[in-house]
């Protein structure tokens, strides 16, 4: 046929669906056939066009009856048997929905908490441009802050790149004093008319941003800090004391993130004098960071005794993983602990993921005769696939509600346990869900990508003989991933073992002094002159449960001390150093080894002493130290003094240093206390001595609150990040031996199940149950075996660089991985052959007539 | 069955179908139409009408034959189902007795 406008049939099979091609196209030919025998060529032709245009039309290429309506009747049909599937493996499935659950759980706290510490200080008003001012004094302390001189400095116009600069200095605690309530408080001053608000973004529940800090005078307190102070709001106008002013209410805030480095419940605007402050600069997108860090530092302020050497602009929503510098605001984050965490949470979804996919294909190979059937009906691969997907889907998504719900069971004491106040963001932040819907969709993914490569490439026939499906490819996988887990398990499980055990050592250690009854106060800083140290030391121990009184560095604290310079040897500073009184050896329990000073009545020493440790006297090299001198800031108006006692090294620092060396000034009437108030208690009555302590403190500092705690909470804070890796590896490997094991159960049950024949023939030819067990558990030993030495190799050496950080440290047994690789064999056989008994025990006759 | 009723346009090309047997099919009815009818529709006015009755289950197809005139391109040949059908009676039962009542309202 001679057609002149064929493109309209291209583009009409193009639009039409498949079905209706032929018969509209073969209607619209006859048509045009009719119209030339009626009318003219031209306007058929132009008929013919004109129709066809007329048949590209929605309704018409919207249909598709076979191919949608049979689509969605399939899958409506692997739903149906997917939703049998579950009903009919119950157990099977339930284990992999407890195991999945599990897995999703501990993953999705873990990714809160990372959330979390990964969110610092990002809701600023402009986060990527702040900065704050840390330097480096006379070239050897780095400070968060900055000299006073400095950032009065960055306030002028003098730096361009500068936008605005906001400081602020920490105030000693003090009450606020409103009525008769007294408050302990943690106040920040910053300077009148301070752009702190423009800087750093804190919702503002009552007061005006542009005027709350303007008035010298004027306080922002916190919400819940207002609620102690005043009870009901409204606050603003309110008027309490604090110190000696007297300050006026301007704004309440809301309480503060948690997620931020700041760290205050008061904040005042006034007057003050300040040395050194937190500074924080905004900078205008030009500025060369480098480069004004030089010029910070070359600022000259006219005063050489505390020059800053150094400054480091720290970007603000990275100071929370910076290192620590001395006197931060907060203690900052641990990257290693974020590391740690995540890695555990990795293993544990590690292992939920491998149960799921040694299980699902266990399960699936069960099934080859279904897919047999369907791929004989002429189920497409495509099909096959889909349906694997929707169950696997269908189990994974079944999991959310249950994972949310544990989340929630779970997420106090999570929080208290990282001391964080974590909230439940799966509910509320989209990238959360979608987050936890990824970890989700991802695993069911992995977990059918096996048997669906498997199965959809089978003949039919090959998949209605069934079993050897798995042997080809399907056991070598499970191989692997049962080898990871148990390496996995035993990686878990010693790390937990050993981690703990350096736990007991620490804890059982002897320091070399007394560490039990101690009670130290902390904020002795604010005792200055007067002789109130002294007060107080009197008006305790006349209380019967005060055992003793002294000042000094408790064990743990880190502060090394001046520069010194001893008879015959160079100028140094690598000893630790601080002045007590001449109480703080019988108080602490530290033996004096010999000297003077440890065989002379109190009334008869001199007003101040020099005693060492014995690690001193070491390092020097001497054989009568008695006598010799140690010259105290040598050049700089150096002070001489004659050694006249050596006591024994005791642990001064946390276990992770060596013993360093070490000398005491002891004063024989000490006006103020050094670092630190060590009071003896009465252990048996502990509360009456708080009371005496606290009754003696504010008896003469009324208006400080008395910062007071066990020593030995406090040295025990340097091993707080090894309690908690302690702690999360204990129950994390519990877990993932639950895990394992539930996972061992299904699978082992599912095997047997499957070799159910071929025990039956091998019972018939005279195979004992002993021997069929151990047939069935012989895969499995081999397996723990090959974990036991990866996970030994792997295990021995992170454990032994972990202990490094500790100079003092409990031994690394290798003997322990193949017990607990044995440990592991065995729990494995109890689970095998209990599953498996039953098979095992089955009359042949059962087994051979079997399905 | 809700809001389920037939268009005028419905219940003329399912007439024709039925009339039209196994030859029931797109430009075929069209040019019943036009003979009993003397009125002219478009075809893909058909078409549509006709996946739409399918669609409603009131009318089911089949591809018949091919034959050499359309292209070597086979028919799509449609028929009543048993639901169109009483459709059908349904709409005609409720035409006739309106029409009943008009007789009775008749002027004189």
């Amino acid at each position: 046929m001679n057609l002149p406008n064929k493109w309209i049939l291209d583009l009409l099979s193009r639009v039409c669906p498949k079905d209706l091609q032929d018969s509209i196209i073969g209607d619209l030919l006859e048509q045009y056939e009719i119209n030339l025998t009626r009318r003219g060529e031209i306007i058929s032709n132009l008929l013919f066009v004109y129709n066809g245009i007329k048949l590209m039309h929605v309704g018409i290429a919207r249909y598709n009856k076979n191919t949608q309506s049979s689509t969605k009747a399939m899958f409506f049909n692997y739903l149906i048997v997917a939703l049998r599937n579950l009903r009919k493996q119950k157990r099977y499935h339930l284990i992999n929905f407890v195991g999945l659950t599990l897995g999703f759980a501990s993953c999705s706290l873990v990714l809160l908490y990372v959330n979390h510490e990964l969110s610092y200080d990002q809701f600023h008003h402009d986060p990527k441009n702040t900065y704050r001012v840390s330097s480096e004094v006379s070239e050897r302390t780095w400070f968060p802050s900055i000299m006073n001189e400095y950032a009065e400095r960055l306030m002028t116009d003098e730096f361009p790149e500068i936008n605005q600069t906001v400081k602020f200095r920490r105030a000693p605690s003090n009450f606020a004093i409103s009525e008769n309530r007294r408050i302990d408080t943690r106040a920040i001053v910053t300077n009148p008319g301070s752009y702190f608000f423009e800087m750093f973004n804190f919702n503002i529940v009552e007061g005006n941003q542009q005027n709350m800090l303007v008035e010298p005078r004027s306080a922002v307190l916190t919400h819940s800090m207002a609620e102690r102070i005043f009870g009901e709001g409204p606050y603003t106008g309110q008027i309490f004391k604090w110190d000696t002013l007297s300050l006026k209410v301007t704004g309440i805030i809301e309480d503060l993130p948690s997620n931020t480095h700041l760290a205050f419940n008061l904040l005042i605007a006034h007057d003050v004098p300040l040395v050194g402050v937190f500074a924080y600069v905004n900078l205008n997108d030009k500025a060369n960071i480098e480069e004004l860090e030089k010029k910070i530092a070359d600022i000259d302020i006219g005063n050489d005794r505390y020059y800053v050497s150094k400054v480091d602009l720290q970007p603000i929503e990275s100071i929370h993983f910076s290192p620590a510098l001395t006197f931060e605001l907060k203690p900052p984050g641990e990257k290693k602990y974020l590391y740690l965490f995540s890695g555990i949470a990795l293993f544990i979804l590690i292992i939920s993921t491998t149960n799921y996919m040694n299980l699902s294909s266990a399960i699936y190979a069960r099934r080859t005769k279904e897919m047999a059937v369907r791929k004989v009906l002429g189920s497409s691969k495509r099909g096959l696939s889909t349906q694997f997907l929707l169950e696997s889907f269908l189990i994974s998504l079944m999991t959310i509600p249950a994972v949310l719900l544990i989340i929630h069971l779970v997420l106090p004491a999570f929080s208290n346990f990282v001391e964080i106040p974590l909230q439940n963001k799966f509910l509320s932040s989209p990238s959360m869900i979608s987050s936890l819907l990824l970890i989700v969709i991802l695993t069911s993914l992995l977990a059918t990508i096996s048997p669906i490569l498997t199965m959809r490439n089978f003949s039919a026939l090959k998949l209605f003989r069934g079993g050897q499906l798995l042997d080809l490819h399907g056991l070598n996988l499970r191989k692997v991933l049962l080898t990871v887990q148990f390496t996995l398990l035993l990686f878990l499980g010693t790390g937990a073992f050993f981690i703990n055990k350096q736990l007991q050592f620490i804890r059982t250690k002897d320091l070399g002094i007394n560490k039990t009854d101690i009670v130290k106060v902390s904020n002795v800083h604010v005792l200055y002159g007067l002789d109130k140290y002294h007060t107080i030391k009197n008006i305790s121990l006349s209380s019967p449960y005060i055992h003793g009184f002294t000042t000094g560095s408790p064990p743990g604290t880190e502060s090394y001390g001046f520069p010194y310079k001893a008879e015959g040897h160079e100028e140094r500073s690598d000893a630790l150093s601080f002045g007590t009184d001449l109480d703080y050896f019988d108080v602490m329990e530290v033996e004096g080894l010999y000297g003077d000073f440890f065989e002379r009545k109190p009334e008869d020493q001199p007003s101040i002493s020099l005693v060492v440790n014995e690690k001193f006297v070491e390092l020097m090299g001497w054989e009568d130290p008695i006598g010799k001198k140690v010259t105290m800031s040598p050049g700089n108006n150096g002070r001489d003094y004659s050694i006249s006692g050596v006591f024994r090294n005791y642990h001064a620092l946390s276990l992770h240093n060596e013993i360093v060396p070490q000398f005491i000034f002891a004063r024989k009437r000490r006006r103020s206390a050094s670092e630190n108030i060590l009071v003896k208690i009465d252990m048996q009555n502990i509360r009456q001595s708080f009371e005496a302590i606290e009754e003696a403190w504010y008896s003469v500092m009324p208006n400080s609150p008395i910062e007071c705690a066990f020593m030995n909470e406090d040295i025990q804070k340097a091993y707080v990040q090894e309690q908690k890796a302690g702690k999360l590896s204990v129950s994390l490997s519990i877990l993932a031996i639950l895990l394992a094991v539930m996972g061992l159960i299904g699978l082992t049950s599912y095997m047997s199940e499957l070799r159910t024949k071929e025990i039956g023939i091998r019972k018939v030819l005279g195979a004992s149950t002993r021997q069929i067990l151990l047939l069935l558990n012989k895969e499995f030993v081999l397996l723990i075996s090959i974990a036991t030495i990866i996970a030994g190799t792997v295990g021995y050496f992170t454990i032994a660089k972990w202990l490094e950080a500790f100079a003092y440290r409990t031994s690394v047994e290798p003997l322990i991985f193949p017990v607990a690789g044995l440990l592991i064999v065995l729990i494995t056989f109890l689970t095998v052959s209990i599953q498996s008994g039953k098979t095992a025990r089955k009359n042949p006759v059962e087994s051979i007539s079997y399905e | 069955m809700k809001g389920n009723y037939l268009g005028e346009f419905e219940e003329l090309v399912m007439l024709v179908c039925a009339a039209l047997k196994d030859e029931a099919y797109g430009i075929n009815i069209v040019e019943e139409i036009k003979e009993e009818m003397n009125r002219t529709v478009s075809l893909s006015a058909v078409h549509m009408t006709l996946y739409r009755l399918e669609d409603k289950r009131l009318m089911e197809s089949y591809l018949g034959g091919a034959t050499a005139q359309r292209g070597g391109r086979k028919k799509r040949i449609f028929k009543m189902t048993n639901a169109g059908l009483e459709m059908l009676k349904q709409t005609k039962a409720g035409r006739i007795s309106l029409w009943n009542q008009v007789a009775e309202l008749k002027l004189t």
